[in-house]
């Protein structure tokens, strides 16, 4: 609705400026027709998404509509206006066509993928020119045509009715986001027919200035045109790639102007020669996508910032352009024959592709699906046509308009249909995937009667995942932690979860107990977790225990392997504790596709080198496919260490790393929680009954409430926190009495000695604090509860509390702080949190506190008791907007679709921008 | 501390490619000083930039010729209502400390006009035969009276602060008289039709600002946002050559409507987005259209002495004014008046026909800019440090 409106308020505001003004130029009228197009034309798409129709038939029709054939809000001048942008565009578009295809990527699927481009090319080419033959006479072109003329005429026909659409094709795999085989098939199908299109175009256009023109020309002269006009073209285009890469590679600067001036320079060199330009913008794509791939990447992401925008308004002029009475004037049952005719040709060729190439043949709707839409370049081929040859070139044109204007109206519709026929879409599709991790999301366990318990993990990680998991299916693998586990696994160790409504497979790893020490209490918590956070504990390193870990994670890969069996999901790896578990999958089953997300920091690389076995760990990393951080700066800290320790290399855009061969794609996708999830538990009316339980068992009868929830761990600063309490209360005798504050501490690791002892020294200090501050018959200063909550008591909890303290010494991001904020539907209360959290690089409205610089976190404490409500409510919206627009949800998908678009990521991106819904 | 992106560094993508390490600073560092958006005069891009367009232009290479500069005449408009969408959200009134650091502001550019507009009238009034010796006064002194600082120079003190805080809300009145000078001067309106023109510009800038906040408000796609903001920057523009409002004052009430509606920043982001092709854009036409002559260069001597007198003189009035909040020497920081000063010569330029007065002050504006800026490197008093 308010989408409706603003582009009400657009209409009115033109209105208004065009009646109450003079008469301006042509430019005041381009502008406002340019804002009005892209305005109008993302609302349109948006409103057919709705009726779950591609938007990129929104902005088509949307075109049509305001065109200056129907509704003339945009008219033929302003049409005009418009082309160029589409000079540009149609550049712009040939050039992700050749960024597109990387030959790596396709790798050994390149064979069948050519000998199916090749058979439905082929079949295709020869039944259209078989028909077109036969049914001259009866088409608006030249009926009086025979010999070489016709001969020519109609191969000029067929190379133009096979060229498609890569731009739409990509957008609608991009909006639907489709993956799997007919995605991938149809992209590279479409992008290379048009490479092989545009070649025989421009060599049949060579052949038809000689044969049709009259024009008189020796052979040699011929012969060097065309060389000139194909090879030079792609000789061109590959100096242009090169160069570009170069100057991306050393340079570095004003790139979006660059690639800008690498546009108008490609569409305008060579002008002569017709078609050189898109020729040229492929192969300088291609060059850089294969020979130089930073370049490449670099390149894409340059696209993502700028194609959006100009693909718009495209779409929309190519709508614009589409003559409706062209139909008309040539008889809507010649166009309609000839659709049908060209769609059924092609699914001829498809059948003959899929049998040549041994494809499965339930691929051949599907991929017939893709190959029906036509645009940018079939469009630049009839206008060249057209150009050259007034008379018959002019009535093919109108011909193919017309033919255009139904293809392209159904072809996006149809694609999409053919992407849910063949699973492949986001919503219809099974995609399983496989999520390894140390812990468990159930456990089993027994009772003090014998029975057999379950219980869900509560951390906000597990939980995103579990509910991951009941959308995508699957297999999730994880360490047999409870001890009724074995008691109810089935056949090879698993069991379907959750037990209320089963949706896939845990799979149970056990290791034995003393192994599982070194592994998980050793080398993973003694040694990393007091690696990558900057405390005072020093990592402790054993042989036995990096031993023990690298044969734990050897163990995971094993199981992964196995059930992997003949299937290819993609696996997606949990934090510090698996670190080398894609090193050994991959020795295993090498073109499995591999995540790992680190949830804690990564050290800096002076720090790094404390560990005997880093290389090992950043190598076993380096092995995963995707590879994503918290932060930009643990992100950063990564790509050091594999540079300085393994010499590897690092590819321009810094996203991505080079290492024995292989490609990682390193990120930083910072987690969230389910915000969702915490809405509803507050929104239940159980939460005030819930509040009211735990303020009695807490005896909360304080008027002020704090609250900290934290695991019982020395990185975590509960010490701190209660050294800026004890100021505080010294500092406010008004506090005494009148503040309660409550500290979660949830023990772990309790068999590790730094674990024990901050245990002690909390309750050493709590006890302190309660004696010197504490005064009969009022509330207690510090209330200590040592044990978990399940979330809908902490929801309550945090509703309950004024403020919230998180005091991290070094954390990758803390959820507790972002569950507070989550909780605070009614926008009060204060979030008092660590500059050394990952959560305050984006909860800026957060006080900002230095856990080790106790005066002012006193002050901070104190400030967060006196803040006026209204300040209050202002920095608690402001960051619910945060933690609301980067949920648990988000941060999966960031990962997953980062990993499984890997291989036709270049002109999807040109299609849609970062992040974000596409086209 | 650096701003997030500036000048200096250049087309963001140009750091991204070069894997240019460094901490983002924080949202409200960003959103303090309009000078961290980029919008300040930088000791060599500016330069160079306006360099380049000098070389390229018709009086250099002539790459970019005449027609080829008329071919690019939409883009001006667009980058002008960019740009003033841009200082719109610079602005950031938060506090009455902000609305009082504005007056202060607006205090030291009035003087600053006013000296500019006085030597100009006595001294120079020759060199613009073709223009109104008031109106070519006060045309000038709008040039002059806005300043940007230097990135580089960014003060971890509070006086520094301060000045910066300053000289970044000095812009607002040399782009109000601005439009008023060129709506009155040029159309030839009176005062009342003028007045009309201008409420009718800024609330066409104020409805488009809300349209594009109505529709942000709806997607939570970065993509999409952006092509509302550039949807925004177009409708701005188109409507503003309809009415005969510069761009850059309908596009400052829109950036001033989204700076206080955007609390979430889900479009000024995007906004700041365009920044860099907004400044490369205007730099490098602002120096393809100067055409150097005795003329420009005695006009852009008296231009950098009168605006630095004005700026000290403004500086410590401003001072004295609002009870030493200000350092006396704040006007230092912006001794060039950088992209704000040739944005303005160039709505004017636009606003005459080609050859006369308007290519006479591009000319002067460019030069003097880039004469305050070496300028600004020799005078750097420590206090401001």
């Amino acid at each position: 609705m308010r989408r409706l409106l603003a582009v009400g308020v657009a209409i009115a505001v033109m209105a208004f400026v065009r009646r109450t003004s003079p008469p301006a130029g042509d430019m005041a009228a381009t502008l406002l027709a340019l804002g009005f197009t892209l305005m109008a034309a993302m609302v349109a798409g948006e409103l057919l998404r709705r009726f779950r129709l591609p938007r990129l038939t929104g902005y088509l029709l949307f075109g049509v509509v305001v065109g200056p054939y129907l509704g003339n809000v945009i008219t033929e001048g302003m049409a005009r206006q418009l082309q160029i942008v589409n000079g540009l565009a149609t550049v712009l578009i040939a050039f992700i066509a050749g960024l597109t295809l990387n030959f790596e990527r396709i790798g050994r699927r390149l064979r069948g993928v050519g000998t199916f481009i090749a058979t439905t090319l082929g079949t295709s080419m020869c039944g259209l020119f078989v028909l077109l033959w036969f049914a001259w006479r009866w088409l608006p072109i030249d009926p009086g045509a025979s010999g070489v003329r016709q001969l020519v005429m109609i191969g000029l026909l067929v190379t133009i009715a096979v060229s498609f659409s890569p731009t739409m094709t990509a957008a609608v795999i991009s909006e639907t986001g489709a993956r799997g085989r007919v995605a991938e098939m149809v992209l590279a199908t479409v992008v290379i027919a048009d490479l092989v299109a545009l070649v025989l175009f421009s060599l049949l256009m060579q052949v038809a200035r000689v044969a049709l023109a009259d024009r008189t020309a020796d052979d040699v002269a011929v012969l060097v045109r065309l060389a000139w006009e194909i090879g030079g073209a792609v000789a061109f285009g590959a100096l242009v790639g090169a160069l570009f890469a170069l100057y991306l590679r050393y340079v570095s600067r004003e790139v979006t102007f660059v690639l800008l001036g690498v546009c108008a320079v490609l569409s305008q060199v060579g002008a002569a020669q017709q078609l050189a330009p898109l020729l040229a913008a492929m192969s300088a794509g291609l060059v850089i996508q294969n020979a130089a791939v930073p370049q490449g990447e670099a390149l894409k992401s340059a696209i993502q910032r700028g194609a959006l925008p100009v693909l718009v308004v495209f779409f929309v002029s190519v709508g614009v352009s589409l003559q409706v009475q062209a139909l008309a004037s040539i008889g809507l049952v010649v166009v309609l024959v000839l659709a049908v005719a060209r769609l059924a040709i092609i699914q001829f060729g498809v059948i003959a592709g899929t049998n040549a190439a041994g494809l499965d043949p339930s691929l051949r709707i599907p991929v017939w699906s893709g190959l029906i839409s036509q645009a940018g370049i079939t469009l630049g081929f009839a206008s060249v046509l057209a150009t050259e040859f007034p008379d018959w070139g002019g009535r093919v044109q109108t011909l193919l308009i017309a033919l255009i204007a139904i293809d392209e109206l159904l072809g996006p519709s149809l694609f999409r249909m053919g992407l849910a026929r063949a699973g492949e879409l986001d919503s219809d599709a099974e995609r399983p995937l496989i999520v390894v991790s140390n812990r468990e999301p159930y456990l089993h366990s027994f009772d003090r009667q014998g029975e057999i318990r379950v219980a869900p993990a509560t951390g906000g990680v597990a939980v995103a995942l579990d509910a991951l998991m009941r959308e995508r299916r699957g297999i999730w693998i994880a360490h047999a932690d409870g001890a009724a586990d074995k008691a109810v696994v089935g056949p090879g160790d698993k069991l379907r979860v959750p037990p209320d409504a089963e949706s896939y497979e845990l799979r149970r790893v056990w290791v034995e107990r003393e192994q599982y020490s070194a592994y998980y209490g050793g080398f993973a918590n003694e040694g990393l977790w007091p690696l990558c956070h900057l405390v005072d504990v020093r990592p402790k390193f054993r042989t036995e225990d990096w031993s023990a870990y690298d044969r734990v994670n050897a163990r995971f890969a094993a199981v992964v392997d196995e059930e992997l069996d003949g299937s290819d999901p993609p696996v997606f790896i949990q934090d510090y504790h698996l670190a080398t578990v894609a090193a050994h999958l991959r020795a295993r089953r090498p073109s499995v596709r591999t995540a790992l997300f680190w949830h804690i920091p990564w050290p800096y690389p002076d720090r790094l080198r404390i560990c005997p076995w880093r290389r090992e760990i950043l190598a076993g990393l380096l092995a995963n496919d995707f590879l994503a951080f918290q932060l930009e700066r643990d992100r950063r800290n990564f790509l050091l260490a594999a540079d300085e320790e393994l010499g590897a290399s690092i590819e321009a855009d810094g996203e991505a790393v080079r290492w024995n061969g292989r490609v990682t794609t390193v990120v930083d996708v910072p987690i969230g929680v389910d915000y969702d999830r915490i809405q509803a538990i507050g929104a239940d009316p159980l939460v005030a009954s819930e509040q009211q339980r735990l303020a009695d068992a807490f005896g909360l009868r304080a008027r002020l409430v704090g609250l900290g929830v934290d695991r019982l761990d020395y990185t975590k600063g509960i010490p701190e926190r209660l050294d800026a309490l004890d100021r505080v209360f010294a500092r406010r005798p008004d506090l005494r009495g009148v503040l309660t504050f409550v500290q979660i501490g949830v023990p772990s690791r309790s068999d590790v000695a730094g674990y024990r002892s901050i245990a002690d020294d909390i309750e050493r200090k709590v006890a302190d604090i309660n004696a010197r501050y504490g005064q009969p018959g009022l509330p207690l200063p510090i209330v200590y509860h040592k044990a978990p909550l399940e979330l809908p008591s902490l929801v309550a909890l945090y509703r309950l509390a004024q403020f919230c303290i998180v005091s991290s010494l070094h954390d990758g991001m803390n959820l507790v702080a972002k569950e507070f904020v989550a909780a605070r539907e009614d926008e009060d209360g204060v979030l008092v949190l660590s500059a050394l959290t990952g959560a305050a690089q984006e909860l800026g409205d957060a006080l900002i506190i230095n856990p080790y610089d106790a005066d002012s976190f006193a002050e901070a404490i104190v400030q967060a008791v006196d803040m006026l409500p209204q300040e209050r409510r202002r920095r608690m919206r402001s960051m619910r907007r945060v933690v609301a627009g980067r949920n648990v949800f988000s941060w999966a998908s960031d990962i997953l679709e980062g990993l499984e678009s890997l291989w036709t990521r270049p002109l999807q991106y040109a299609a849609r921008a970062p992040q974000d819904a596409p086209v | 501390m650096t701003p997030v992106v500036d000048l200096t560094a250049g087309d963001p993508l140009d750091a991204q490619i070069a894997h240019a390490a460094g901490a983002p600073p924080s949202t409200r560092w960003r959103r303090m000083h309009r000078a961290a958006l980029g919008l300040s005069a930088t000791r060599v891009p500016l330069f160079l930039m306006l360099a380049a367009g000098a070389l390229l232009g018709p009086h250099g290479a002539a790459v970019l010729s005449p027609s080829a500069l008329d071919a690019l005449q939409p883009l001006v408009p667009v980058a002008l209502a960019g740009l003033g969408i841009l200082l719109g959200i610079g602005l950031d009134l938060r506090s009455w400390r902000d609305v009082r650091m504005l007056d202060a502001g607006s205090l030291e550019a009035t003087v600053t006009m006013l000296t500019i507009a006085g030597v100009y009238v006595f001294a120079a009034g020759s060199f613009a035969a073709d223009l109104p010796l008031v109106l070519g006064g006060v045309l000038i002194a709008v040039c002059g009276g806005a300043s940007t600082s230097h990135p580089a120079s960014y003060s971890q003190s509070a006086a520094g602060m301060r000045a910066l805080r300053l000289i970044d809300l000095d812009d607002i009145v040399p782009v109000i008289v601005g439009a008023v000078a060129v709506t009155i001067g040029v159309a030839r309106a009176p005062l009342g039709d003028t007045a009309i023109a201008l409420v009718k510009g800024a609330g066409v800038g104020a409805a488009l600002a809300l349209a594009g906040r109505l529709l942000a408000a709806e997607t939570e796609s970065d993509g999409e946002r952006r092509v509302f903001v550039i949807a925004v920057l177009l409708l701005v523009a188109g409507a503003a050559e309809y009415l005969r409002v510069p761009s850059l004052f309908v596009g400052m009430v829109a950036g001033l409507v989204w700076g206080a509606t955007d609390r979430g920043e889900r479009l000024t982001s995007h906004a700041r987005y365009l920044q860099h092709p907004i400044l490369v854009t205007l730099l490098v036409i602002a120096g393809a259209r100067v055409a150097p002559s005795a003329a420009a260069l005695w006009l852009a001597g008296l231009f950098v002495l009168a605006r630095t007198v004005g700026k000290f003189a403004g500086g410590w009035i401003a001072s004295v004014a609002f009870k030493r909040e200000i350092p006396p020497i704040a006007a230092v920081r912006g001794l060039s008046p950088g992209l704000v000063g040739i944005a303005l010569a160039l709505t004017i330029e636009r606003s005459f026909p080609a050859g006369t007065a308007g290519g006479l002050l591009v000319a002067a504006v460019v030069i003097g800019s880039v004469v305050s800026d070496l300028l600004s490197l020799v005078i750097e008093p420590e206090e401001l440090a």
